[in-house]
């Protein structure tokens, strides 16, 4: 647990510094120093149309960081709230929910997003929605599946007896226990949140191309790859470390996923 | 089995229902006036005549649920209509592209699960074996390195700079391949942990050291007889991801530049044809439900012969 | 080196590497077999009757386990000390073993014909035809109709005390040297246990072969073998022929056995 508090306090920091420091507005563009190798100034040089790319790599990590903040919220949350209900209450309510989250897996998330761009442009908010939409079933199956678990033991049951409010019940007793699962699923999801939102600016539908993701970024200097390789060097470190950094803190590195999981990617 | 067979259908023409809807609200609320963009693709000027000619044409001033029944049941009836950009027939189009986007998914799907089965085989032989990292190894890195990154390296390693493979010349043979073998690659990781587990699970069992007591070499053994568990748990994958094919191709095509069902849609998406993204979106639905079909109530019932697992 | 017997057990000890010597299992066990000795092996549960016999017919995984002495096959092959080829040609060819757990041994994926056909035609190195007409006479022997639905059936389709039967008919129709039977009727019920013992008494007029039958009933030794060896704690306490020693057990432990038995 303490590696979850660590990366993901490091994340959230970081994020939080990226939106307070100032630095350079990505859309200026000045030709003149374009191709500037590292320096003070530039502390990772400048690309083709001499914006600084440090400040690219800090827009696009807090975009991207933004994307993983709304998906993953709208999916946990709904998704979570959805399960429990489905798994306690049963009914109308796992009936209903059973037929979402099968609909929310049938569908492509990606090509809805790509959709979404279309629509509201590359806004990170929106693509996180719909991406954190599309995921809303898998954690709500889990949490159905832990919930009905727990209906049956015995402290629940004891509980009942007592006559413990029911919201009660949920809040303290059924909580805890799903959500620990569902922060290890999230954990696994978060990485490839991170690659759907940079192959999806990579794609580049919707996006003003001044817009600075890590993937339109490589779109845009994917014609240097052998002259200047280390343009793309960044952005690619980018998305690779915070895809890692996820595994690392969640321990997804522990291989053996159950053929539910996998069945469901 | 009736039964199941009325929920099976129950249940997808509510998905039907339901995606249609989507598909309809979606493109009905995109951004842009389509009576402008129509006529700036008829090359007709801005008079009422115009206007009212192209609403009428295209029913754009009915109210919606007129619109969205005579959509529907054009659909239903295989009347897919005319691209709002190309003015030529939709249904063709998506035909053509079609069985190449079905193409390259179902044969990487199929490349990576036969890929998939020796690899965790040797993983499952040895905890620190060679096999077993290399298949922890392929699933790390495919969790962090995107798709269009991996190609983008190798169309400019061997293409351009190396000039071992011609990508873009037109023959439509290199592409497809490559395309096949970038679907494989992000699925070899996982199949081949599942198909690890499987043999791992296998291994465990009494009938298995009924096999060391009788006299046969471990690995062969587990091998020759007690495949069956890792090949059925890889087949249902190999299923599920078949529903996947037609959107989770979409990186790749676009990347290659293979004309499937999923560029298609791109430059659609680019090109505000409305038309085809709500085609796309029902042809999606459609094909899972197919697959869904075919290989989870079909092949479920015949797959199952022996073996109580 | 004494060429009459076919197993001898010299000084085993067995134990297991995460412990001191002092802690071991088996603690000095010998052992002489003739060719044609029945030996029923008993003892209370935990008194090491499986782990001398697995021990020494190399089935203990020196990786986990420290086993140190010998076991001699036919005075001068020692099996503990055979590499793998040779360890693996010595389980195909002159070992059989019907494991405690032979209820659920059988290859559920396969149908039983199918099972028997390879494990024959495997050990005995013959071809799959004539392994098919022996494995269709070992169904036929267990009460098996050799019918068509029969012979497309899986294990599970048949009931336990069928299964166990199953193997053991295919496990002595490789005709092995030596049959290791480890508690192989525990798990059934008495009518089951009984038509066990009648088919290995069976089997045991048409094949010739010695036996080690580790059971926890004197009564099924007594109807099976013409040797008994007592084990407690490692050790064997008592041993002889079964008659004498069932009639007049000598040590504590063949008394409190025997006596427990007397009241069934």
């Amino acid at each position: 647990m303490k590696k979850v508090y660590i990366s993901m306090g490091f994340i959230f920091c970081l994020y939080i510094l990226t939106i307070i420091i100032p630095i350079q507005n990505p859309k200026t563009v000045n030709m003149g120093s374009a191709f500037l190798s590292m320096s003070h100034e530039h502390l990772l040089g400048t690309d083709q149309f001499g914006r600084d790319i440090m400040s690219l790599m800090i827009y696009g990590f807090n975009r991207t960081v933004s994307v993983l903040l709304a998906a993953v919220a709208i999916s946990m949350i709904f998704g979570l709230i959805l399960g429990i209900c489905s798994g306690y209450f049963g009914g109308v309510v796992e009936i209903f929910a059973r037929l979402f989250s099968d609909i929310s897996m049938i569908i492509p998330s990606f090509v809805l997003a790509l959709i979404a761009t279309a629509k509201f442009g590359a806004n990170p908010i929106t693509i996180g929605i719909v991406l954190g939409v599309c995921d809303i079933g898998i954690y709500s199956n889990q949490a159905e599946a832990l919930t009905k678990k727990l209906k049956g033991s015995e402290y629940i049951q004891a509980a009942q007896l007592l006559c413990m409010s029911k919201s009660k019940i949920l809040f303290r007793h059924v909580f805890p226990k799903v959500v620990g699962p569902a922060l290890t699923l999230m954990g696994g999801k978060a990485g490839s949140i991170v690659l759907a939102y940079a192959s999806l600016t990579f794609i580049g539908l919707g996006t003003d191309t001044s817009a600075p993701d890590w993937g339109t970024m490589l779109y845009q200097y994917r014609t240097y790859l052998i002259d200047r390789p280390i343009l793309l060097l960044w952005p690619s470190l980018g998305i690779l470390l915070l895809a890692l950094i996820f595994y690392y803190a969640f321990d997804n590195f522990n291989m053996s996923r159950s053929r539910e999981e996998l069945l469901y990617e | 089995m009736a039964k199941s067979f009325l929920k099976f259908i129950g249940k997808w023409m509510l998905i039907f229902v339901l995606g249609s809807l989507i598909a309809f609200f979606i493109t009905r609320s995109m951004p842009g006036n389509p009576v402008d963009m129509l006529l700036g693709r008829y090359g007709l000027s801005k008079t009422p005549e115009n206007v009212a000619a192209i609403e009428n044409r295209f029913m754009l001033n009915e109210p919606w649920h007129r619109q969205y029944i005579s959509w529907i049941t054009d659909f239903v009836k295989g009347e897919w209509g005319n691209s709002y950009i190309t003015r030529s027939s939709l249904k063709p189009e998506i035909l053509r592209r079609l069985p190449i986007s079905v193409g390259i998914g179902m044969g990487g799907t199929i490349l990576a699960a036969i890929l998939a089965f020796f690899i965790g085989y040797g993983a499952s032989l040895k905890e620190k074996g060679f096999w077993n990292y290399i298949s922890k190894g392929i699933t790390i890195f495919n969790q962090a390195v995107p798709v269009f990154l991996m190609i983008l390296v190798v169309i400019y390693f061997f293409g351009v700079k190396y000039r071992l493979v011609r990508f873009f010349s037109g023959d439509g043979m290199v592409a497809m391949i490559m395309g096949m073998i970038f679907i494989a690659f992000p699925l070899l990781g996982p199949m081949s942990r599942t198909v690890r587990v499987h043999f791992l699970e296998t291994l465990e069992k009494p009938y298995m050291d009924f096999y060391i007591y009788s006299g046969y070499e471990r690995n062969k053994a587990l091998l020759l007889y007690g495949s069956r568990p890792a090949i059925y748990g890889l087949c249902s994958v190999v299923v599920s991801r078949f529903a996947w094919v037609l959107g989770g191709g979409t990186v790749v095509e676009f990347a290659l530049g293979i004309h499937g069902i999923s560029l298609f849609l791109i430059d659609s998406i680019a090109q505000r044809d409305y038309l085809l993204i709500q085609t796309y979106i029902m042809t999606v639905i459609i094909w899972m439900a197919v697959v869904h079909f075919i290989f989870g109530f079909i092949f479920e019932r015949i797959l199952y012969k022996g073996g109580v697992e | 080196m004494n060429n009459e017997y076919i197993l001898e057990i010299k000084n085993l000890h067995v134990g297991l590497n995460a412990t001191k010597a002092e802690e071991d299992i088996i603690k000095g066990v010998n052992l002489q077999l003739m060719p044609g000795d029945k030996l029923g092996v008993v003892g209370s549960s935990g008194g090491g009757k499986s782990v001398t016999f697995s021990a020494s017919m190399g089935f203990l995984d020196p990786r986990k386990w420290n086993i140190r002495g010998e076991s001699i096959y036919k005075g001068n092959e020692n099996i503990l000390a055979m590499k793998d080829q040779e360890r693996n040609d010595f389980r195909r060819k002159k070992l059989g073993y019907i494991p405690q757990n032979a209820l659920n041994s059988l290859n559920p994926h396969m149908k039983i014909i199918d099972q028997m056909t390879d494990n024959i035609s495997f050990c005995k190195g013959v071809s799959r035809t004539e392994a098919r007409d022996t494995a269709m006479d070992g169904l036929e022997f267990i009460g098996i109709e050799p019918t068509e639905s029969n012979l497309n059936k899986y294990p599970h389709q048949f009931s336990g005390g069928m299964r166990q039967r199953a193997l053991i008919a295919m496990v002595l129709a490789k005709e092995p040297e030596i049959l290791l039977a480890d508690e192989p009727s525990s798990a059934l019920d008495v009518l089951n246990q009984a038509r066990s013992v009648e088919l290995l008494q069976k089997l045991m007029e048409k094949y010739s072969f010695t036996m080690i039958y580790i059971s926890h009933s004197p009564g099924m030794v007594k109807n099976l073998c013409n040797k008994i060896a007592v084990f407690r704690q490692g050790l064997i306490v008592e041993t002889g022929d079964v008659e004498s020693v069932i009639n007049m057990p000598v040590s504590q432990e063949a008394k409190r056995l025997l006596g427990a038995a007397r009241l069934i």
